[in-house]
């Protein structure tokens, strides 16, 4: 099993952050806010459009392994090594 | 032979142009996604279009709606578009329904599959709730500028609120041309496939689309 999550990013957040995919190593689980802190070393900026005040910001969508983490446990998801973790906010226009 | 479908005559089997011509498709907004759907499902074959959209063409549509021409800013986007694709095939069932999306809204038990192209989460939610309660297939669109997404839910699978919870409305976004023309495609597409009861459809996986970087990623989606 990997040691690593793979976390890639899709839609208008690649008009801001790049690389759009990284592999961040893991030793240990870590809840969803605790690692998106840790994602501000590779994507500055990312963890404060992500969330803030311990509630997630609307309009990004993070699937965990193909999951809304929103029908999960939200920031305090539990990330494990081998994990995906796919953000992107969707494209609302028809 | 010089027929209609001449050129497209060996991709189906004569079961599945049957299937096509049998099938009524609802489509849910008229504007970058549902003009070109519209426009695909009758050159395709479908036999019978609803087109849903209350709203009226303006000039700032003309970027990207291929329905419609100058001449029609004003008029009802239904209207027009079916009195353009009964320009394009003569056999076409189609009806044209300007309305809102209301929480109580009946889609008919013709209906074979829904097109989600509409402009805003929380008529889309309401749709796929409706269409969920029918036993219907929807398909999946939405677009911001370079990007888009699409995906099929099922009848009986995860729903539209379950994939997208937490996604938020954009009055205003960056539409042209080129994430139109490739996602309305890729809907066209998608819906014929569930017609004609092929494999290998969106249910389940999301197709995530960035024309920048010429990028397509499925991503499979549970419940």
């Amino acid at each position: 099993m990997s040691s690593a999550v793979k976390v890639k990013l899709f839609g208008i957040l690649r008009l801001r952050f790049r690389p759009w995919e990284k592999e961040i190593s893991l030793d240990s689980p870590l809840s969803l806010k605790e690692f998106l802190e840790a994602l501000e070393g590779p994507f500055p900026g990312l963890k404060e459009t992500l969330f803030s005040r311990n509630k997630l910001q609307k309009g990004v969508i993070i699937l965990k392994n193909g999951r809304n983490i929103f029908h999960l446990a939200g920031l305090d998801t539990k990330i494990f090594p081998g994990d995906v973790l796919v953000i992107f906010p969707p494209g609302a226009g028809g | 032979m010089n027929t209609f479908y001449a050129r497209q005559k060996s991709l189906f089997t004569v079961e599945e142009h049957a299937r096509l011509k049998a099938a009524t498709v609802l489509i849910a907004g008229l504007g970058g996604l549902g003009s070109f759907v519209a426009e695909g499902l009758c050159r395709a074959g479908v036999g019978g279009l609803i087109l849903l959209d209350h709203d009226r063409v303006s000039l700032p549509d003309l970027n990207r709606q291929i329905l419609y021409h100058r001449d029609d800013v004003g008029r009802f986007k239904a209207q027009v578009a079916k009195e353009r694709l009964l320009l394009v095939r003569d056999d076409l069932w189609v009806e044209a329904w300007v309305q809102r999306l209301r929480p109580k809204f009946a889609i008919p038990s013709r209906v074979s599959v829904v097109v989600d192209a509409l402009d805003n989460w929380e008529s889309r939610f309401i749709l796929a709730e409706r269409a969920e309660r029918s036993g219907k297939f929807l398909v999946h669109a939405g677009l911001s500028g370079y990007y888009g997404q699409i995906t099929t839910i099922a009848p009986d699978s995860l729903s539209l609120s379950e994939v997208f919870a937490g996604a938020q409305e954009d009055p205003h976004p960056e539409a042209y041309f080129p994430i139109c023309a490739v996602l309305g495609g890729l809907m066209v597409e998608e819906v014929l496939k569930i017609i004609c009861k092929r494999e290998g459809t969106l249910s389940g996986r999301l197709l995530l689309v960035d024309l920048r970087s010429y990028e397509f990623e499925l991503v499979p989606i549970a419940k």
